[in-house]
C-alpha cells in the first residue's frame, strides 16, 4: 500500500488557468521522489498542494491520499503537519532565535515531550553540534538551510516536502545531504524533493517526476529518465549529454 | 533562570516600596497609603504588565519588533472608542473600565491588519507608517470629538493622549490587575502557539499551530487588555515596545514561555518607578506619567528603528 | 461769483458731513465677557444695550446682555463676523486674544483698542482706562470708585488670621489657581493666601496629595461643569483635612470668580 497516492490530482486558478495538469502517482514508504522542471512548471503548486496549504482563488480536484487520510486541507494543522510538512527554500526571522530553540520547537509539534533521542541522532547524523548555540539570524543563507531540514527531519512527519531546500548549499554540502537524506528515507521518512539541479536529484532521488508548463512528462526512475530522448524532449534547444558520476557513479547530466 | 525571576520579583518589590513610601508625609502615613498611593501602586502593576504583554504578543503576532499598542494605534482607538462611549453615556463600563475602548482598539487593530498585504508587509516598516497614521487620525478625531462634544473640558484631553494614573479607585486598580493577569496567563498557557508565529506567516501552520485561530484569539485578548487599560489610565507610550525587547536581550532568547511572565513583571516594575517618578519630579505639580515613558522610550524606538534597517540592508 | 458759489457748496458738506458724524451713536464689540461687563458698569445698563452690538460667548452679566449678538466664543474670533456688525469700536484684550487676530481686525480698516490683563491690584486703572477707551470718564470714574469701596469693604479687622485657601477650578486632573491669578491677588488683599501661591502659573495641576500635605483651612470649588459636588465628596473621604473636618468646603459659582468684577467682591463679602 503506497504511502502517498495521487489520483487525477490538479490545480486550477479561478479564471480557468492550470497551475498542474492531472497527474496521478503513487509513492511508497520511505521513496525519495525529485521534482524537476523549469521556473513555472508548476512544481511549487504541486508541492503545496499535496502539502494541504490552501492558496486563495486556486482550487485542487481529484484525490490525494497519504496514508490513508484524504482532504488533507481541511484538518487541522496539528493533524495535517504529523502526515505531511512543507518546508520553503528561505525563511527569515526578525528574533533573535538560536538554532537549538529551532529545532526543539520541531521535536515539541505535537507531542507532549520531546524526544530528546531523536533530536540528538539527527543533530550529530547533520553535523550541527557546533550551530546550537548559534542565532539564526547570523547564519549564512545554506547554514539556514541545513538547520531547517533537520527541523523537518525531527519534526517527522510521514512525509517531508522540500522545494528547493538545498538551492544554497555548497558542492561538497549537497553530496553529503543527498547521502544523509538517503539513510533517513531507509529509517522510513519520505521525501520528494523540488529541484532546481538535476545532478544533485540524480543523487538523492530514486525515482524523478519532470514537469514542464504544469504537465508530468515523464516518471520514472532516474536511470530510465536521464536519456537523450527524455532530455530532448524537456531541453529541445540543448545538447546535453549524460555521463556516469566518477564519485558516486550516479548519472549525470553534462551541458 | 531562576535568578531572572527572582531579580524581577525584588525589582517588583523594591519600585512598589518606592512608589509607596517615596516623600511621603509620614505624619498622615494611614490615610495617603490607603487612598491614593495603594491603589496608584495597583494600577500601575496592572497597567504596566499589560501593556508589556500586548506588546510582546503584538510583536511575534505581527511579526514586526516595533509594534506595540502604542506605534500601531491601537491605544489611540481606545482612547478614541472610549470617548465617544463616554458622550454618549452608554453604560458598557464594568469598575470603571470602559468597553467602548476594546471596540476602539479592535476596530483600528482589524483595519490595520485588512490595510497590509500578508507577508511581505507584516514584517516591514510600513505596517509601523500605517500604525502611526492610524494612530494620528484617532488621535486628531479625539481631539475634534472633545473639542465639539466636551469643550469645557478641553483638558481632559491631556488625560487620554499623556496618560494618568492619579484617576482611578482601588476598584478599578484591582480590575485591571486581574484582567492582566488572566489575559497573560492564558497568553502563558498558550505560548507554544505563540513560538509559531516567530518565522513568519508562512511558517505558523508547518508547527501544527491554527494561523488564523490563535491571531484571532491573540487579537481580541490584545484588543481587550490595552482597550481596558486605556480607558483607566489614558494612553501610556513605549512601554509595550522597549519592555519586550529587553527582556528578550536580558533572556537571549525569543521563546514566549519566560517572556511573557518576565515581561509582565518588568512591565509593572517600569511603570511603577516611572510613575512615582512622575509623581515625584513634579512636586507639587502632577506630571503626566505617559510624557516621561515617551521621552525615554521614543529614543529607544528611535535607536532600535535605525539598527533594525541597518540590519535589514 | 463761482469761487464764491464753491466755498458755500464746501461748507454746507462740511458741515453736514461733521453733523452725520456727531449724530452716528457708537457700536461697540466687546472680546472678553469681562470688558463687557464692566463697559455695561461704565456706561450705564441702558445706554451699554443701545451700544454694545456684538459680546464675545459667555457675556452673561448683565443678564440682558445675552441678548446682544455673540460674534466670538474663545478662543475663536470670527473676524469676518465681527467685521459685518459695522462695528465703531472692537475692545480686545490682549491676554485673552492672539495679536494675529487682532492684526487681522485692524486689516479689516476696525477700530480696535486693546485693554491690558486684568490684575485684582490695578483694578481702578484698568477701569480708568476702560472709561477713556469708551468716552465716559464720568461713569468710569464711578465705576473705580465702587470697585475702591468693594475692595476697602473687604479688609477684614486686623484681629483676623489668614486662612490657608485651597481654590479647586477643575475635578480631574486637579487644577488650583497659580500666584499670578487674580483670584490668587484677590485672596491676598482680603487678607487671606492661596494655598498654591508660590506656584507661577496661572492654572497649575497639582496632586493630591500636595494638597494633603499643604492641609488648607477652606477649600472652594470653582466648577462650572456641573460635577463640583462630586468633587467635594472626593475630599470627604480625606478626614486628616482641616477643611473636611471642620466641614469647610464650600462650592461657589463660576460665573462670580472666574471674572475680575465686582461680583467677585460681593462674593467675596459674603464668604467671610
Amino acid at each position: 500500500m503506497a504511502l502517498l497516492s495521487l489520483r487525477k490530482w490538479s490545480v486550477k486558478t479561478h479564471p480557468e488557468k492550470t497551475l498542474v495538469s492531472e497527474t496521478s502517482f503513487d509513492l511508497p514508504t520511505g521513496a525519495v521522489l525529485g521534482v524537476y522542471g523549469p521556473n513555472g512548471s508548476g512544481k511549487t503548486s504541486l508541492l503545496k498542494s499535496i502539502s494541504g496549504i490552501r492558496i486563495e482563488g486556486r482550487e485542487t480536484s481529484g484525490e490525494c491520499w497519504i496514508e490513508n487520510a484524504t482532504a488533507i486541507a481541511e484538518m487541522t494543522p496539528l493533524e495535517r503537519v504529523k502526515l505531511v510538512l512543507y518546508l520553503a527554500s528561505d525563511f527569515a526571522t526578525p528574533f533573535d532565535l538560536t538554532v537549538r530553540e529551532l529545532l526543539e520547537m520541531g521535536a515539541r509539534v505535537g507531542v507532549v515531550s520531546p524526544d530528546r533521542d531523536r533530536v540528538r541522532q539527527v543533530i550529530e547524523a547533520l553535523h550541527l553540534g557546533d550551530f546550537l548555540p548559534r542565532v539564526i539570524s547570523t547564519l549564512s543563507d545554506g547554514e539556514k538551510q541545513l538547520v531547517m531540514f533537520a527541523r523537518g527531519v525531527i519534526q517527522r512527519p510521514k512525509v517531508l516536502v522540500l522545494d528547493e531546500s538545498f538551492s544554497k548549499l555548497d558542492l561538497d554540502h549537497l553530496l553529503w545531504i543527498a547521502k544523509q537524506t538517503r539513510r533517513f528515507a531507509k529509517e522510513g521518512m519520505t521525501f520528494l524533493i523540488a529541484s532546481h539541479d538535476l545532478n544533485f536529484l540524480s543523487e538523492v532521488a530514486d525515482e524523478l517526476l519532470f514537469m514542464r508548463k504544469s504537465v508530468v512528462i515523464a516518471k520514472g526512475l532516474v536511470n530510465d529518465l536521464f536519456t537523450p530522448t527524455t532530455l530532448a524532449e524537456l531541453y529541445p534547444n540543448l545538447a546535453l549529454q549524460v555521463v556516469r558520476s566518477p564519485e558516486s557513479g550516479k548519472l549525470k547530466i553534462l551541458y | 533562570m531562576k535568578k531572572k525571576y527572582w531579580l524581577a520579583g525584588l525589582a517588583l518589590l523594591a519600585s512598589v516600596a518606592i512608589s509607596l513610601f517615596l516623600r511621603l508625609d509620614f505624619s498622615n502615613a494611614a490615610l495617603i497609603l490607603r487612598e491614593l498611593r495603594l491603589p496608584r501602586a495597583l494600577i500601575a502593576i496592572g497597567a504596566g504588565s499589560a501593556l508589556a504583554v500586548s506588546g510582546a504578543v503584538m510583536q511575534t503576532v505581527l511579526s514586526n519588533p516595533l509594534a506595540e499598542p502604542y506605534t500601531l494605534g491601537i491605544a489611540s482607538g481606545a482612547a478614541f472608542g472610549a470617548a465617544i462611549a463616554t458622550t454618549f453615556g452608554w453604560k458598557i463600563s464594568f469598575f470603571g473600565l470602559n468597553a467602548g475602548a476594546v471596540l476602539g482598539a479592535l476596530a483600528v487593530l482589524v483595519l490595520l491588519l485588512k490595510l497590509v498585504v500578508r507577508g511581505q508587509g507584516r514584517q516591514s516598516d510600513s505596517m509601523i507608517l500605517l500604525g502611526i497614521m492610524l494612530s494620528l487620525t484617532c488621535a486628531s478625531g479625539l481631539a475634534i470629538w472633545m473639542a465639539l462634544a466636551d469643550p469645557l473640558g478641553v483638558q481632559s484631553i491631556n488625560f487620554w493622549l499623556l496618560g494618568d494614573l492619579s484617576r482611578v479607585g482601588l476598584a478599578t486598580a484591582l480590575a485591571l490587575l486581574g484582567l492582566s493577569l488572566v489575559v497573560s496567563g492564558y497568553f502563558w498557557f498558550f505560548s507554544r502557539k505563540l513560538d509559531a508565529f516567530l518565522f513568519g506567516d508562512d511558517w505558523v501552520e508547518g508547527f501544527g499551530v491554527s494561523y488564523r485561530q490563535t491571531q484571532r484569539i491573540a487579537i481580541l485578548l490584545v484588543s481587550i487588555l490595552v482597550g481596558f487599560c486605556v480607558s483607566a489610565v489614558g494612553m501610556i507610550g513605549f512601554v509595550g515596545l522597549i519592555i519586550p525587547h529587553l527582556v528578550r536581550r536580558h533572556l537571549r532568547t525569543s521563546l514566549h514561555f519566560h517572556l511573557i511572565p518576565l515581561c509582565f513583571l518588568w512591565g509593572a516594575v517600569a511603570l511603577t518607578l516611572g510613575d512615582a517618578l512622575a509623581h515625584s519630579i513634579g512636586e507639587p505639580r502632577e506630571l503626566p506619567v505617559g510624557a516621561i515613558t515617551s521621552l525615554v522610550g521614543a529614543p529607544v524606538f528611535i535607536a532600535l528603528f535605525i539598527r533594525r534597517r541597518r540590519g535589514e540592508v | 461769483m463761482k469761487r464764491v458759489v464753491n466755498l458755500i457748496w464746501a461748507a454746507l458738506l462740511i458741515s453736514m458731513a461733521s453733523a452725520h458724524a456727531a449724530a452716528t451713536p457708537p457700536r461697540i464689540v466687546t472680546l472678553t465677557p469681562g470688558i463687557a461687563e464692566w463697559t455695561a458698569e461704565i456706561l450705564g445698563k441702558d445706554q451699554a444695550l443701545k451700544e454694545l452690538v456684538g459680546v464675545s460667548q459667555y457675556s452673561n452679566y448683565p443678564p440682558e446682555l445675552k441678548k446682544i449678538a455673540t460674534v466670538a466664543a474663545f478662543p475663536q474670533l470670527d473676524v469676518e463676523r465681527i467685521a459685518s456688525f459695522k462695528p465703531t469700536l472692537v475692545i480686545a484684550s490682549e491676554d485673552a486674544n492672539r495679536p494675529e487676530q487682532i492684526e487681522k481686525l485692524r486689516r479689516l480698516k476696525l477700530h480696535v483698542e486693546v485693554m491690558p490683563p486684568q490684575s485684582f491690584g490695578g483694578m481702578a486703572a484698568w477701569i480708568q482706562k476702560l472709561a477713556r477707551v469708551l468716552n465716559a470718564p464720568v461713569g468710569g470714574k464711578a465705576a473705580a470708585k465702587k470697585w475702591s469701596d468693594g475692595v476697602a469693604a473687604l479688609k477684614r479687622p486686623s484681629g483676623h488670621s489668614p486662612e490657608q485657601i485651597f481654590v479647586q477650578v477643575q475635578g480631574s486632573p486637579i487644577v488650583t489657581i497659580g500666584g499670578t491669578s487674580f483670584l490668587s491677588e484677590a485672596l491676598q488683599a482680603v487678607g487671606d493666601h492661596n494655598l498654591f501661591s508660590d506656584l507661577k502659573e496661572p492654572y497649575p495641576k497639582v496632586s493630591r496629595e500636595a494638597v494633603l500635605k499643604r492641609n488648607p483651612d477652606r477649600i472652594w470649588i470653582v466648577d462650572e461643569s456641573g460635577s463640583a459636588a462630586r468633587i467635594r465628596d472626593g475630599w470627604k473621604k480625606f478626614s486628616s483635612l482641616k477643611a473636611v473636618a471642620q466641614g469647610r468646603i464650600e462650592i461657589l459659582s463660576a460665573d462670580d470668580f472666574a471674572r475680575c468684577s465686582l461680583r467677585l467682591l460681593n462674593a467675596l463679602k459674603r464668604l467671610h
